[in-house]
């Protein structure tokens, strides 16, 4: 059997294996096992996987993983959301649609210190929707908005979906997050202009709340300065060159700590459910990399990627059509399953044949980042949207992925936008 | 079978909170560096460490995410069986889980023999650094042990106890 059908039986076989429920991490790592014994020796395919698992789990790469999850997590269990939430209220509030466009600011907030797209809908679900319930906000424009917020947390950094695919494509994880930056700011003002859109166009879809006083809107302030200042600390220090990433995670967690232990806003018990969810998160995230590390060791070998990419760069199509059919495979990727996983699984594929057709990594990962983000609240398997439906269940969940749709016209734009201007993307890690 | 569980929660939940300690020393260890590196006085061997606390925290944690079902996987076509056809492959799921890390954990232990052996030892600090290796591959061995249970747990939804009726 020549190498290249060999790689694609290890693609089959992987994926039958995560069809099967294997987990992503686990199929990933037994299709490279397996794929590399029949290619080299069982010996030396055994020998490969136990200096990978050594060399991944020891990465010091990897170790900003539990670092930036800690930060997250902290801030996520000292109540930085409600106080992000009660500000975007106050301001925004009183404007037709003004609680689903708080909610849209106050992901953006959250995004900005937590990397996790589900604990972004989570958090921000639990104190938004009931509000939105109790101004008589429409169904479909209420959960609509948590799902497609907590998308956020992936887009603007510090993200963990970032950090992963920097380790994973041994890119820099700064550049990558500065990368996100602008399209992420973009991509929020189009969600708000959405918001806005909708409710103007029928304004009992989301009817304004109680207006507030200029002193209540400035008191409220004092809820977003945590978070500013904690970003401020992380990407920050990361610009200016005051941390590695690594450094950046450790202080933005110990920086949550002690906010959230002087505003007595975290409890020993929030900290213990922080760290207890810090380490399940973080053993994942590990395991997926090992996994897709080993993986691509074993497509490495049969040389697949590299013929791809030879493959792809010599046909008769401009690079942006085949650019388009990647981007296209990982939209439905993501619909199918787990959009990190599947980000995960196939980055070995086709990050080799982005960086052959001419495109510039770090513009391909942001791009990337976004599609695969749309996996999130896209049927049939869209996490985001399981989150929000598990928060409200007397909202039929095909009600919550049309209220998505209408958000996801701002994601296609974004993508269109960084297509005709990459520099949105390049011009602040080209400015380090 | 509920012996067996509390032991596996037992096991697992320990190295967990020993995972939980390496990361706040992780944590500790990192911003203490970036603080005295601001003096140009910067901890000698915080990479070294660092690594070594951090391959800790997820080898410990391995067992403790099975046990909460944290590892990501798709069940998009698994969900369309019946309940015994589910648990069938879900026992077969966890048998190929539980071999190969029962294989990823001894080839683990044989590869920190193999660097024991050696003498190697770390390049900043100069200090052997096999324990931690070691410290891996147990880690492993307390997901082969979640996997043991869930397979049993698996086989016993694919063949229930009849509590009813006689042969």
């Amino acid at each position: 059997m020549n190498p290249t059908t060999v790689a694609v039986l290890g693609i089959v076989l992987m994926f039958v294996l995560m069809m099967l429920r294997v987990p992503v991490a686990f199929a990933m790592l037994l299709a490279g096992v397996i794929g590399n014994a029949y290619l080299l020796t069982t010996g030396v395919s055994l020998h490969i996987m136990a200096t990978n698992v050594w060399g991944q789990f020891a990465s010091y790469s990897l170790s900003v993983v539990p670092l930036f999850v800690l930060m997250g997590q902290i801030t996520f269990h000292s109540g930085v959301t409600e106080r992000l939430y009660n500000a975007a209220h106050k301001w925004v509030g009183r404007l037709p649609g003004g609680l689903a466009a708080t909610t849209i600011l106050a992901s953006m907030g959250f995004a900005a210190i937590c990397g996790s797209n589900s604990a972004t809908a989570a958090t921000m679900g639990t104190v938004a929707l009931p509000e939105m319930k109790r101004y008589k906000y429409d169904g479909a424009l209420s959960t609509g908005a948590v799902a497609i917020g907590g998308t956020l947390g992936v887009v603007i950094p510090p993200s963990v979906v970032l950090i992963i695919i920097a380790v994973q494509t041994e890119q820099s994880i700064v550049k990558l997050f500065l990368a996100n930056i602008i399209p992420g700011v973009i991509l929020t003002a189009l969600l708000l202009a959405t918001v806005f859109v909708v409710a103007f166009r029928n304004p009992t879809l989301g009817p304004p709340a109680d207006s507030t006083t200029w002193k209540e809107k400035f008191t409220s302030l004092t809820g977003v300065v945590e978070a500013i200042a904690l970003f401020a600390l992380v990407i920050g220090g990361l610009y200016a060159g005051w941390f590695t990433p690594t450094q950046a995670g450790a202080a933005g967690a110990f920086g949550a700590i002690i906010i959230g232990f002087a505003r007595r806003t975290l409890s020993l018990k929030g900290l213990h459910l922080a760290i207890g969810e810090t380490l399940r998160t973080s053993a994942m995230v590990v395991l997926l990399i090992t996994g897709a590390v080993l993986f691509g060791k074993f497509l490495t070998v049969t040389r697949l990627p590299f013929d791809l990419a030879e493959w792809a760069t010599g046909l008769p199509i401009p690079p942006i059509g085949i650019l388009g059919v990647v981007l296209f495979i990982y939209l439905i990727g993501g619909c199918l399953m787990d959009a990190l996983g599947f980000l995960v699984a196939t980055i070995p594929i086709f990050f080799p044949l982005a960086v052959a057709l001419g495109y510039d990594p770090i513009w391909f990962t942001v791009m990337l980042t976004l599609v695969t983000t749309m996996g999130a609240v896209t049927p049939p398997v869209g996490v985001n949207v399981y989150i929000v439906s598990g928060l409200v269940p007397d909202i039929p969940i095909q009600t919550i992925f049309r209220g998505v749709m209408v958000f996801l016209i701002a994601y296609v734009i974004v993508l269109l936008l960084l297509v005709v201007f990459p520099q949105l993307a390049l011009f602040l890690p080209n400015s380090l | 079978m509920h012996y067996l569980d509390k032991i596996n929660e037992m096991i697992n939940k320990g190295m967990a909170v020993v995972a939980g300690a390496a990361l706040v020393c992780m944590m500790f260890v990192t911003v203490l560096d970036a603080f005295l590196r601001a003096f140009a006085k910067p901890l000698t061997g915080t990479f070294e460490m660092v690594s070594w606390l951090a391959a800790l925290t997820a080898a410990f944690s391995l067992g403790y995410t099975q046990l909460h079902k944290q590892h990501v996987s798709i069940d998009l076509l698994v969900k369309m069986f019946g309940v015994r056809t589910r648990s069938a492959i879900e026992a077969g799921v966890h048998l190929v889980s539980l071999v190969l890390f029962g294989a990823v954990s001894y080839k683990m232990f044989i590869y920190a023999g193999t660097v024991r052996a050696s003498g190697s030892l770390s390049e900043t600090m100069k200090v052997v650094y096999y324990p931690w290796v070691y410290l891996v591959a147990i880690g492993c061995l307390g997901l082969v042990i979640a996997l043991v249970l869930d397979f049993l747990h698996s086989l016993r939804e694919c063949f229930p106890r009849q509590t009813t009726g006689t042969w």
